[in-house]
């Protein structure tokens, strides 16, 4: 009788014990998941780190590239004094091409600032309204670094007069 | 009747059968509490191994990370003195480059109906967009429903003279190049 006595106490100790150490695991795992939580918010703080660093890469690959975009902006946009002769004569061929005799054309040459020199360009003209939107057009859509600065026109019975100012940029 | 019996043995009979099933099931319950603890605590340990092998991994990383910046700061800091002014230059051009009197003249045609004649306008190719003009209308109605077209687009009437047959206006209006 003894025997089956310690048998059942023997049992119950170790079903107790397993009891405990089954307990103490789910403890042991929510503490555990409550300190995790701590610890994210650190998690979080670096992944703001890494982002921030992240843009930082970004802007430093784009500014890297920039002295070779500056030079194909210069290269492809700003006219040198050969390209300046053409721009002139591009300027006299829409003129004839859309009708109109500039007689007399003011350029006036700025000072140098950042390696660019500004020529000041002044003209009228006298036409149609078809015709002056169909020069503003063309001069527009040129890939050169010149645009109209002003626009006024005035109109005179069936036609138009424009005084025009526009602004050319010469690379050094 | 009821009838009587007696137990007359010695000691209190065990029945082993029962008893080897209850110890039985007693072992297996906690042979599983013990399996179920043991695992719990592996993972929980295997989840701190990995977590703290990360944490040295992003504390080596953040380490990089703010050496690299530094560095690139330093780098950028002198580009943005060096090529700043270029790079302003070149962005403000672009942006003249960009300005499009034609299109501006277009919004003028859609917007104006043929009672009213346009005597004058001024265009500048700044951010503004304001455009002035001197026109003439035949009706107050249209001329109205100009102002009405107009109004969205920062409409500041300078002055109005009506005359026997026709209402001369001078105004002006800025059109941004996402509205045209």
């Amino acid at each position: 009788m003894k025997k089956y006595k310690v048998a059942v106490i023997v049992l119950l100790a170790l079903f107790a014990l397993s009891a405990a150490g089954c307990l103490f695991s789910f403890v042991y795992a929510s503490l555990q998941d409550l300190s995790r939580q701590n610890r994210q918010e650190k998690l979080a703080t670096y992944r703001a780190q890494e982002e921030a660093f992240r843009r930082t890469v970004a802007e430093y690959g784009e500014w890297k590239k920039l002295p070779a975009d500056l030079r194909a902006f210069r290269r492809d946009h700003i006219i040198n004094m050969d390209n300046f002769a053409v721009f002139r004569r591009d300027l006299n061929q829409c003129l004839d091409g859309n009708g109109f005799r500039a007689t007399n054309i003011g350029f006036q040459f700025g000072p140098s600032q950042n390696g660019m020199r500004r020529v000041n360009i002044q003209f009228s003209l006298a036409g149609s309204y078809r015709d002056v939107k169909k020069f503003i057009f063309d001069m527009e859509r040129k890939p050169k670094m010149h645009f109209f600065a002003r626009v006024e026109l005035n109109a005179s019975g069936e036609k138009v007069t424009g005084s025009f100012g526009m602004e050319a940029y010469l690379g050094e | 009747m009821k009838k009587i019996r007696y137990n007359l043995a010695a000691r209190p009979q065990v029945n082993v059968r029962v008893f080897a099933g209850g110890a039985a099931c007693l072992l297996l319950a906690s042979l599983a509490l013990g399996v179920i603890a043991t695992a719990n605590l592996a993972r929980q340990h295997g989840i701190r191994l990995r977590e703290k092998s990360e944490r040295g991994m992003i504390a080596g990383r953040i380490d990089e990370m703010n050496r690299e910046s530094r560095r690139m700061q330093g780098e950028l800091d002198d580009w943005k003195k060096k090529l700043g002014p270029e790079l302003a230059a070149a962005n403000r051009l672009i942006e003249r480059k960009s300005f499009s009197f034609v299109s501006r003249l277009d919004f003028l045609e859609r917007a104006f109906t043929p009672g009213i004649r346009i005597l004058q306008i001024s265009l500048a190719n700044e951010a503004t967009g304001r455009i002035s003009m001197v026109l003439s209308a035949r009706s107050l109605k249209e001329l109205f429903g100009l102002y009405k077209k107009l109004a969205p687009h920062d409409l500041v009437i300078t002055s109005e003279t009506q005359t026997q047959d026709e209402y001369q206006v001078n105004l002006n209006f800025a059109i941004h190049d996402e509205k045209i």
